[in-house]
C-alpha cells in the first residue's frame, strides 16, 4: 500500500492548477444516433472525459449527464461493436447544453468497452493485454463451437483442431505452453461463470478405444450464436484477477441480451455442404501387386503374384471413396431480445437454436439443440436482478474414424492403409478383412497388416455420446451509494453426459466378441458463488477510480462410471439390454471433487484522463494441493500512458490515439486432477485357491508441499491509431512459468514409478501484432466502395529452461504397434520436440555405398549400406550409426502465426474472407510410416513408389523399393515422416448482400441478408497428409503435432440467410 | 461528502447477507471419494488381508497407476530374461529385435525389458513393505493372524529380491514403506547384504507360516514354501554370492526339511502337474495363484501361441498375438526317445478352430501350417476356448518338489560329493520322466554337469534357465555357445517353403551370430533408466 500512497501523492502533483481551480457544474443532455443518423441507439454508454460522470442512453437514444463540472468537455459515447464518438462541449455552470453523437460499426474500434473479468472498462483505459474477437462476422460465417471463433482472430492466440470429426476436441494455447504434465488450456469464463475446460475429467468413456483418441469437445454443447462478445486476456495484468487459474490465459465469453427498445426478432437459417479437403494419393490394386513382386525380389524371394494374376487384377477397392461421402450440415436459430425503459427497467434476450453437421466420413455426426434465456429486471433505480441461462443437448455420432494402426485402427487409418485387393462388402454383405480374407481374392495373407475393415466400422459401429448442459446464473445488484454497486452471483453448471457404443457383429471386434457394448456415464457438477462490491468514482477532475473488492468460492464435482459386457445372442438389443450378455466387463466408477475458495482485489486509477494505473491481486485456496501449500497470491501491475493526450501531440494530427502499456505480474496454474498431494492406495484382484479376492497397494505418495504452477509474466503494448482509420497493437511478453506441476520420474526402487512435484521452469516469449485499417471507410450499404482489413501476426518461442534433477523427460509412448517412445522435454529446447535419426539422403550407386561402408558401421539395421538405401547420419561424428546419433528432428511448435481477415463491401453486398495461417512447425507423420516404410504390409504412397531409387533413377526422394525408409531399428523412427507443418488456408470466404432498407420498410423486417459462404476452401501446404493442423493426442502438451490416422478435415460451403423483425 | 444512514444500512445488511455464502467454502480439505488413504486403512484383519493381498498381487503386476506394464514381470519380460538365455528357448525374430538380445547376450542398459522387471520387482517389495511396516500396528485382530500376515508379506519382500540378486546382483535394498519424496535414492548393497536380508526374512517367515492351508487359503505361502526358498537362496549364494560351503550346508538342511515334511510328492504323471483342472497338487510348493477373472489371471496364451495362418484368430483356445517363445531345436531332439517331458513341455499338435489339425513336423519344416517358427512351450497355455490375455486359468509355479529333490542333490554333491543319496534324488525324477537312471560313477563335476542337464529337461520354461546356467558357468557357457548359436544358424538361413506365397519371409541379410560368452554375461546391466533417475547407482562391470 505504500507503493500506491506514493503513486496517489505523485500523481496530485502532476495535477495541473488549470483544472482545479474551476468551480460550478452544469448538465449535459443530448442524443446518440447511428452513424446514418437514422436510428437513435440506446444502451450507449455515455460519459465525460476526465471525470467520473457517465450515463447509458435510453431506448430513445437519449441521456442526460448532471453534475457535469463546467468549462470545455468532450463527451464520449461508446458501444461494443461501434467505434467511439466524441463532441465536445461547453459546459456552463447551472445550464443545459445539449449534444447529438453519432457512432458507427467500424472495424476500428477504438473505444469500445471491453469486458475484463468482475467488469468492464473502456478500451482507452485498460492496462492489460486483451484481444476482442470479432463476432460480427458470426452471422455469415457461422462455426459449430465457439473455440472455433478464436482461430485467426486473435493475435497469440493458436487454435489447433485436434480432431476435425463433428465435435472434435480443439486445443488453444493463449502466448504459448506454459505447463508439461499439466493443462494448458485458457480459462473459459462464459457470462461471469469460470469453467476449466477439462475434457478428460468430463469424459463419459473412450468407447472401447485403446489409443489416440481425441476426446470430444465440452464446449461443443454451447451455441456460439448466442455470443455478443469474446475477450482474451493474455498478460499478467488482465489474468491475475483469475488468480491461480490465470496462467493460460483467460477466455471471457458474454452473450447476447437484450437492449431497451422495442423487441427485435431475429432468424437465422444456413444449410450446406461438406467434403473431404485432401486425400492420400495410393497405389491401385494391379499397382500394388506390382510394387510387392518388385519389393520380394529385393529381398531375394520368389515373386508373389504371377504375371496371370497380376492381369486380372482391376484398380480394386478405393477405401478413401468408401468411408467419405459429402455431408449436409444446417442449422436454424430464433431469438427474440428486446426491453422496456422506465422506472424499472426490463431487459431480454431468449433464443432457440438448432444445429446438425453430417461428418464427411460415413456414420459420423453431430447435433445440438439449444436454449438460451438472458434476463435482466430493474427495480427502481439502485436494485436488479438477473438471470443467465442456458440448456443444450448435443448428440455425437463418434464412430471409431481416429485410432492407430493393425487391429487398433480406425475407420481413416485403415482406409488408408488397407490393402485394395478385397471388396469393400462380399456378395452376401459381410465385411472382409484383410487380417482373415484375403485369400478369397487369391492373395497371401502372410505379409498383410492386421487390419480392420474400414467400411464395417463406418457403417456398423454406434458410439453415441450425449451430452446434456445446464449453464445458468443468477445475480442481484444493488446500488449501496452512488458509485458503489454489490453484486452477488450464484450460479450452476451440470452437464450429464454419455457414450454408449456397439461393436455389432458385422464388425471384426464384434464378431470375435459375440457383439461387444460399452456403457459410460459422467456427471459434472459445479457451484459458484461470488460477492463484489465495485466502487466507481474520483475526486477533483483529474482522478477518477474503480475499485473491486470480492469473494468467490467454487466447487466441482465430476461422477464417472463404466460398464460393458459381451457375447450377445444377436445385434438387436444392444447397450440398452446389457443382461442379456454372457460376458461382462469390468465396471468402474470414480467421483472427484475440488473447492476453489478467492478474495480478489482491483484497484485501477486514471490520472488526468490519460495515465492509467492497475493493481490487482487475488488469493486463491484450492483443495487441490497439498496440506501445507493450500492458499497462494496473484498480483499484478500495470501502467499505461495515453500519450496522445499530452498537449505536445496536439499538434500531431494523424495519431488519434497512442497508448503505452506495460505491466508485470503472477498468475497460477492448477492444472492437476484432485487428491494428487495425497497418499493412495488402490485396489487390485488377486486368487487363492480359485477364489478371486480385491486387495489394496499403495500407487501415490503423499506431497504436502504441491502447489501452483506460477506463471511470471511482463508485457510491453502499444496501442496506437491513426488517421482516424488505423490501427495498430503490438506487444511484447516474457513469461516464465516456475514450480512446473511436473510429473517426475522416481526411483522405482522406491516402489513408485512417477510423483508430482513442484520443479522446473518453462519460458515463452514473444510478440503479437494486430493491424486493422478501414482502407476505404464507408457507411454500411452506403453507394461506395468499402474494405476493411485486419491482420494479426504473433511469435511465440517456448523454451525449457530447468527440470527436476534431469535434463530430459520423454512422453508417453506413441504408438503400441510400432513401440515408438513420444517427443522429448530437454531443457533448452521447446517442449516435446521430436527425437529421432536424421538421414542424409539416399546411396546413389555401389562406389557411394562402399565409400559410406568404408566409413561407418551401421549398428542400427546391423547391415551394410547398398545402392538405394537410406543414409543415415552420424551426428556425434563416432563413425557408427547407433543409438547415439538420436537427435532432435522436429520440433511441433510454429515459429509465428498469421491472420488477416479483409471485407470488402459495395452498396448491400459484403465480401468477407479470412486468411489463416501456422509457420514452421514440424508434424510426425505416422502416417506414412506404413505407406512410405516399405513393409509391404499396407497399401503403399503413389510417390513413395513412383520416385523410388532404381539404378536408373538414382537421386530418387524414397529409397529402393522393399527396405524399411523411415523406422531405425525397432524403436525408433527417422526424418522422412517429419514433416512441415507449415500452412495457410482460406479459411472462409463469405458473400452476402443485404437487402435494401426500402424492400424491408413496411413488410416488418428491419434487416434481412442472404450469404453464401465457403470454408476451408484452398490450404496452401507441402503436408501430404490430410490437414496440417492436426494432434492426434488431443490438448495434453507432450505429443503434440502427431498424425495418426486423424480425421481428416472438411470443406464446405453454406448458403444462408438472416431476417431482423 | 454526507453519508446517509440509511446506506450505510444497506451496505451493512448487503455485507451481512453475503457472509453465509462466503463462509461456506472455507474447508479445503479434500475427501477421497474413489480411493482409499493410508490414514482409514489398516484399522481391521479384513483391511490387513486386503494388503496382503496387494502383496501376492504384485507378481501379476498389472497396474497403470504405476507404470507398469502387465507384461513386464511374470506376464511376459521375466520369462525372457530367465529363459531365453539358455539353449533351451529362442523366437521367431531377426537379430535385431530387442526380443532377441536377451537371447543372443545382447541385452545393454537401455533394453526395455530390464527395466521393466526391475520396477516390477521393486514395486511389490513395497507393497510388501507396507504390509511388513502397518500390520503389527492393528491391534483389534487375532495375533496369530496378524503374525501369519506379516510372515507371508516377508516371504514374498524375500522372493522378490531373491529375483532382483539373481538378475543384476547387489542392488539397493528398502525394507522400508516409502512415505514421502524426500531421500528417495539409496546406493547398492552388496550381492552378500542382499542375500543376508533374503535369508533372515525366509528364516522369519519359516519360523511363524503354517505348513498348509485349505479352501480359499490355497495358495499362500506355507513354512514348507519359506523352507525350499531357503534351499534354493543358499544354494544360489554359495555358488554365486559368496556363501561358499556355509551356504550349501545351509541348504541342504533346509531342503532335508522340505523332503522330511512328506506334504510333497513328485505326481505320477509329468504332465498333470502343469494340467490346469489340477492346480495346487502335491508337486505344487508355491505358486503364482492365476484365475479366469480380469486382472487375476495369467498373459501367456498370448505370449506362447502359435500364430496360426492366415488367421490368427484361429488358434484354438486363446487369441494369439505376439508368439515370443518356441524350442531350439537342437535341444528339442536331445531328449531321450522315451522322455514324456518333450510332449507334455512342447505343443505338438492342435486343432485349429477351423477344423484343421496342425502336427508339428520338423522333416517338412511345416512352419506356415503350425503357425510359428518352432515348436511353442505349452505348460501356462490356458486350454479352455476363450480365455482372455490378463484372464488365463494356469498357475505359474514357482517352486515345486522335484525341484528341492534336485536341489538337494546339488547340495549333497557340493558338500560331499556325488553319493548314493544324491544318484537317488535324480533317479527319482528321471524314473517319473520314463528315462532310465544315471549312468553310475561320475565324477564331482561330471554329477553336477549331469545334473543341471536335468534340470534343462525337467524345469524348462518355469523360470529357473538363466539362474541355473549361474550357477554352472562354464558348463553353460560352453553349451550355449555350441548348441544355441548353431540353433540359430538353421533357423535364419531357412528358406521359404517353396511355393508358400503366404508364408513369412524371413530376412537372410540377418547376420549370423557367433556367440561368445563373458563373465559378466552372468548377471542383466542395471537399467539405464534407474541409473539415470538414482545416479548412486552403479553400473554392472562389462556393461
Amino acid at each position: 500500500m505504500r507503493w500506491l500512497r506514493a503513486v496517489a501523492v505523485s500523481a496530485l502533483l502532476l495535477v495541473p492548477p488549470r483544472l482545479a481551480a474551476q468551480g460550478g457544474t452544469g448538465t449535459v443532455s443530448g442524443t446518440v444516433v447511428d452513424a446514418q443518423g437514422a436510428r437513435p441507439l440506446s444502451e450507449v454508454a455515455v460519459s465525460v472525459a476526465g471525470t467520473d460522470r457517465r450515463t447509458v442512453s435510453g431506448a430513445d437514444g437519449r441521456f442526460t449527464l448532471t453534475n457535469v463540472p463546467a468549462g470545455t468537455r468532450t463527451i464520449r459515447a461508446s458501444r461494443p461493436g461501434y467505434a467511439a464518438a466524441e463532441q465536445t462541449v461547453t459546459v456552463a455552470a447551472g445550464a443545459t447544453a445539449t449534444v447529438t453523437l453519432r457512432i458507427g460499426q467500424s472495424a476500428v474500434a477504438l473505444g469500445e468497452i471491453v469486458a475484463i473479468g468482475y467488469g468492464e472498462q473502456e478500451r482507452r483505459n485498460v492496462t492489460g493485454a486483451v484481444s476482442s474477437v470479432s463476432t460480427e462476422t458470426l452471422e455469415r460465417t457461422p462455426v459449430a463451437s465457439i473455440d472455433q471463433l478464436l482461430q485467426g482472430t486473435a493475435a497469440g492466440v493458436q487454435v489447433t483442431q485436434a480432431s476435425s470429426a463433428p465435435g472434435g476436441g480443439i486445443s488453444i494455447r493463449v502466448r504459448g505452453s506454459g505447463s508439461i504434465s499439466g493443462s494448458s488450456e485458457p480459462l473459459y469464463v462464459i457470462d461471469g461463470f469460470p469453467i476449466e475446460n477439462d475434457a478428460d475429467a468430463s469424459s463419459p468413456g473412450s468407447g472401447g478405444r485403446e489409443t489416440a483418441s481425441v476426446p470430444s469437445n465440452p464446449l461443443a454443447a454451447l451455441n456460439p450464436q448466442d455470443i455478443e462478445s469474446v475477450e482474451v486476456l493474455k498478460d499478467a495484468s488482465a489474468t491475475a484477477i483469475y488468480g491461480a487459474r490465470g496462467a493460460n490465459g483467460v477466455v471471457i465469453i458474454t452473450t447476447r441480451r437484450g437492449r431497451v427498445g422495442r423487441p427485435q426478432l431475429s432468424f437465422d437459417v444456413y444449410t450446406g455442404t461438406q467434403s473431404v479437403a485432401n486425400r492420400y494419393d495410393l497405389l491401385d490394386s494391379r499397382q500394388l501387386a506390382v510394387a510387392i513382386n518388385e519389393a520380394s525380389a529385393e529381398q531375394g524371394q520368389a515373386p508373389i503374384f504371377n504375371q496371370a494374376f497380376i492381369d486380372t487384377l482391376g484398380a480394386g477397392t478405393d477405401w478413401q471413396d468408401q468411408i467419405f461421402r459429402d455431408a449436409p450440415i444446417r442449422a436454424i436459430q430464433a431469438s427474440v431480445s428486446g426491453g422496456t425503459g422506465g422506472e424499472n427497467v426490463t431487459r431480454y434476450a431468449v433464443s432457440g437454436g438448432y444445429f446438425d453437421q453430417e461428418g464427411v466420413v460415413r456414420g459420423s455426426g453431430f447435433e445440438r439443440f439449444s436454449l438460451r434465456a438472458n434476463v435482466e429486471q430493474g427495480i427502481g433505480a439502485r436494485l436488479k436482478f438477473g438471470t443467465n441461462l442456458s440448456a443444450s443437448r448435443v448428440n455425437t455420432s463418434f464412430i471409431p474414424t481416429d485410432g492407430e494402426s493393425n487391429r487398433r485402427a480406425g475407420a481413416v487409418g485403415a482406409a488408408i492403409q488397407a490393402y485394395p485387393f478385397l471388396p469393400a462388402r462380399l456378395e452376401d454383405g459381410r465385411y472382409p478383412y484383410q487380417g482373415r480374407d484375403l485369400a478369397l481374392v487369391g492373395v497371401p495373407g502372410g505379409l498383410a497388416a492386421d487390419l480392420v475393415n474400414p467400411l464395417s466400422l463406418a457403417n456398423e459401429v454406434t458410439d453415441n455420446l450425449g451430452d446434456t448442459r445446464l449453464l445458468g446464473n443468477a445475480f442481484g445488484e444493488l446500488q449501496l451509494l452512488r458509485g458503489l454497486r454489490a453484486r452477488v452471483t450464484l450460479g450452476a453448471d451440470y452437464a450429464s453426459r454419455f457414450r454408449d457404443t456397439y461393436y455389432p457383429r458385422a464388425t471384426r471386434r464384434g464378431e470375435e466378441a459375440g457383439g461387444e457394448a460399452l456403457r459410460g456415464r459422467a456427471e459434472i457438477l459445479s457451484y459458484l458463488n461470488e460477492n463484489t462490491l465495485n466502487y466507481e468514482g474520483g475526486f477533483g477532475d483529474a482522478h477518477q477510480f474503480t475499485l473491486l473488492a470480492g469473494h468467490t468460492w467454487q466447487s466441482n464435482e465430476n461422477q464417472r462410471s463404466s460398464t460393458g459386457a459381451s457375447g450377445f445372442v444377436n445385434d438387436i438389443t444392444t447397450f440398452d439390454d446389457l443382461e442379456s450378455a454372457t460376458v461382462f466387463a469390468r465396471p468402474t466408477s470414480e467421483r472427484e471433487k475440488w473447492t476453489l475458495e478467492s478474495w480478489l482485489g482491483r484497484v485501477h486509477y486514471t490520472l488526468l484522463d490519460r495515465y492509467n494505473f492497475t493493481l490487482t491481486g487475488r488469493y486463491d485456496g484450492s483443495s487441490r494441493f497439498g496440506a501445507g501449500n493450500k492458499w497462494g497470491f496473484f498480483p499484478s501491475a500495470a501502467v499505461s500512458w495515453l500519450v496522445s493526450e499530452e498537449r505536445f501531440m496536439e499538434s500531431v494530427g494523424a495519431i488519434d490515439e497512442l497508448k503505452l502499456r506495460a505491466s508485470y505480474g503472477v498468475a497460477g496454474n492448477p492444472a492437476i486432477r484432485p487428491y494428487q498431494s495425497l497418499a493412495r492406495l488402490t485396489s487390485t484382484t488377486y486368487s487363492f485357491g480359485g477364489v478371486p479376492v480385491s486387495g489394496y497397494f499403495p500407487v501415490g505418495v503423499a506431497n504436502d508441499d504441491l502447489t501452483w504452477e506460477s506463471t511470471t509474466q511482463l508485457d510491453v503494448g502499444l496501442d496506437v491509431a491513426l488517421f482516424g482509420r488505423a490501427t495498430l497493437t503490438a506487444d511484447y511478453y516474457n513469461k516464465r512459468t516456475d514450480d512446473l506441476l511436473l510429473l517426475v520420474d522416481l526411483p522405482s526402487e522406491t516402489g513408485f514409478a512417477r510423483g508430482l512435484l513442484n520443479a522446473g521452469s518453462v519460458q515463452n516469449r514473444g510478440v503479437e501484432l494486430s493491424l486493422g485499417v478501414d482502407v476505404l471507410p464507408g457507411e454500411p450499404r452506403g453507394r461506395s466502395l468499402r474494405w476493411s482489413t485486419n491482420l494479426n501476426f504473433a511469435r511465440n518461442r517456448n523454451e525449457v529452461l530447468e527440470l527436476a534433477g534431469d535434463n530430459e523427460i520423454r512422453a508417453s509412448t506413441i504408438s503400441d504397434d510400432f513401440k515408438l517412445g513420444g517427443t522429448l522435454v530437454r531443457v533448452g529446447q521447446p517442449i516435446g520436440v521430436f527425437v529421432g535419426y536424421r538421414t542424409a539422403g539416399i546411396v546413389r550407386d555401389q562406389a557411394m555405398a562402399d565409400q559410406l561402408n568404408a566409413q561407418f558401421s551401421n549398428r542400427v539395421t546391423g547391415q551394410a549400406y547398398r545402392p538405394g538405401d537410406v543414409i543415415f547420419a552420424d551426428v556425434d561424428g563416432n563413425d557408427t550409426i547407433n543409438t547415439l546419433d538420436r537427435t532432435i528432428i522436429g520440433n511441433p511448435h510454429p515459429d509465428f502465426t498469421l491472420g488477416w481477415s479483409n471485407s470488402v463491401g459495395f452498396g448491400g453486398f459484403e465480401l468477407s474472407t479470412l486468411l489463416q495461417g501456422s509457420f514452421g512447425n514440424d508434424i510426425l507423420n505416422l502416417n506414412l510410416w506404413r505407406l512410405t516404410g516399405g513393409d509391404l504390409a499396407t497399401n503403399v504412397l503413389a510417390e513413395r513408389y513412383e520416385d523410388r531409387w532404381t539404378p536408373e533413377n538414382p537421386d530418387a526422394r524414397y529409397p529402393r523399393f522393399g527396405v524399411n525408409t523411415v523406422g531405425a531399428g525397432t524403436t525408433d523412427y527417422n526424418d522422412l515422416i517429419i514433416e512441415d507443418g507449415s500452412y495457410l488456408r482460406l479459411k472462409t470466404v463469405s458473400l452476402a448482400y443485404s437487402l435494401p432498407d426500402r424492400w424491408l420498410r413496411g413488410r416488418g423486417f428491419s434487416s434481412a441478408r442472404v450469404y453464401v459462404t465457403g470454408s476451408n476452401l484452398v490450404t496452401w501446404t507441402d503436408y501430404r497428409g490430410f490437414d496440417p493442423e492436426v494432434s492426434s493426442f488431443g490438448g495434453g502438451n507432450l505429443n503434440r503435432g502427431i498424425d495418426i490416422g486423424a480425421y481428416p478435415s472438411a470443406r464446405s460451403v453454406i448458403v444462408g440467410v438472416n431476417f431482423g423483425y | 461528502m454526507k453519508i446517509e444512514i440509511k446506506r450505510i444500512r444497506a451496505l451493512a445488511l448487503a455485507l451481512l447477507a453475503a457472509a453465509p455464502l462466503a463462509a461456506c467454502g472455507s474447508d479445503l480439505t479434500e475427501v477421497p471419494y474413489s480411493f482409499v488413504a493410508p490414514e482409514n486403512f489398516y484399522r481391521n484383519a479384513d483391511d490387513a488381508l486386503a494388503a496382503l493381498s496387494g502383496a501376492y498381487d504384485g507378481f501379476q503386476a498389472d497396474v497403470d497407476a504405476l507404470g507398469v506394464d502387465d507384461t513386464e514381470y511374470y506376464g511376459r519380460h521375466y520369462w525372457m530374461l530367465v529363459e531365453y538365455p539358455t539353449e533351451v528357448m529362442t523366437l521367431r525374430l531377426g537379430a535385431t529385435n530387442e526380443r532377441t538380445e536377451p537371447d543372443i547376450f545382447r541385452v545393454h542398459p537401455g533394453h526395455t525389458y530390464i527395466a521393466g522387471v526391475w520396477q516390477s520387482a521393486f514395486h511389490a517389495v513395497n507393497r510388501a513393505n507396507a504390509v511388513i511396516d502397518n500390520v503389527p500396528g492393528i491391534t483389534n485382530m487375532d495375533p496369530a493372524l496378524r503374525d501369519r500376515i506379516v510372515a507371508e508379506a516377508k516371504f514374498l519382500r524375500a522372493y522378490h529380491y531373491f529375483n532382483l540378486v539373481r538378475l543384476f546382483g547387489g542392488v539397493p535394498l528398502y525394507l522400508n514403506e516409502t512415505k514421502s519424496l524426500d531421500d528417495l535414492r539409496r546406493a547398492r548393497s552388496t550381492e552378500a547384504e542382499v542375500y543376508q536380508a533374503i535369508i533372515a526374512d525366509a528364516e522369519a517367515a519359516a519360523s511363524v507360516l503354517p505348513p498348509s492351508y485349505t479352501g480359499n487359503n490355497r495358495g499362500r505361502a506355507t513354512s514348507g514354501a519359506a523352507r525350499s526358498l531357503l534351499a534354493k537362496v543358499n544354494l544360489q549364494y554359495g555358488a554365486v554370492g559368496g556363501g561358499g560351503a556355509a551356504a550349501f550346508q545351509k541348504a541342504e538342511q533346509w531342503a532335508r526339511e522340505v523332503v522330511a515334511s512328506g506334504r510333497y510328492s513328485l505326481l505320477g504323471s509329468y504332465a498333470a502337474i502343469f494340467d490346469q483342472n489340477n492346480e495346487n497338487n502335491a508337486e505344487v510348493i508355491f505358486d503364482i495363484q492365476n484365475t479366469r477373472v480380469p486382472g487375476a489371471g495369467g498373459h501367456m496364451c498370448d505370449q506362447f501361441a502359435p500364430r496360426p495362418q492366415p488367421s490368427q484368430g484361429d488358434f484354438p483356445w486363446c487369441d494369439s498375438q505376439n508368439p515370443s517363445f518356441s524350442a531350439e531345436w537342437p535341444f528339442f531332439y536331445s531328449y531321450h526317445p522315451n522322455d514324456t517331458r518333450r510332449a507334455a513341455t512342447w505343443l505338438l499338435s492342435y486343432t485349429k478352430k477351423s477344423g484343421a489339425t496342425v502336427q508339428w513336423d520338423s522333416a517338412a519344416l511345416a512352419v506356415n501350417a503350425y503357425g510359428s517358427s518352432g515348436p511353442i512351450p505349452q505348460k501356462y497355455i490356458d486350454k479352455v476356448p476363450g480365455s482372455q490375455d490378463g484372464a488365463e486359468e494356469p498357475n505359474f509355479i514357482l517352486i515345486r518338489y522335484a525341484d528341492i529333490l534336485l536341489s538337494l542333490a546339488e547340495a549333497i554333491n557340493e558338500n560331499s560329493g556325488p553319493n548314493g543319496e544324491a544318484y537317488g534324488l535324480v533317479d527319482q525324477v528321471r524314473a517319473r520322466a520314463n528315462v532310465p537312471p544315471l549312468v553310475a560313477g561320475l565324477s564331482k563335476q561330471a554329477f553336477k554337469d549331469s545334473l543341471f542337464l536335468q534340470r534343462r529337461y525337467e524345469l524348462a520354461m518355469e523360470g529357473h534357465g538363466h539362474f541355473d546356467s549361474q550357477r554352472n558357468w562354464a558348463w553353460a557357457k560352453q553349451r550355449i555357445e555350441s548348441v544355441s548359436t548353431n540353433a540359430m544358424r538353421t533357423f535364419w538361413n531357412r528358406p521359404r517353403p517353396a511355393g508358400c506365397g503366404s508364408c513369412i519371409a524371413r530376412d537372410s541379410s540377418v547376420p549370423k551370430v557367433t556367440l561368445t560368452l563373458d563373465d559378466h554375461h552372468r548377471f542383466y546391466p542395471l537399467p539405464q533408466e534407474a541409473i539415470d533417475v538414482n545416479p548412486l547407482l552403479v553400473q554392472n562391470a562389462g556393461y
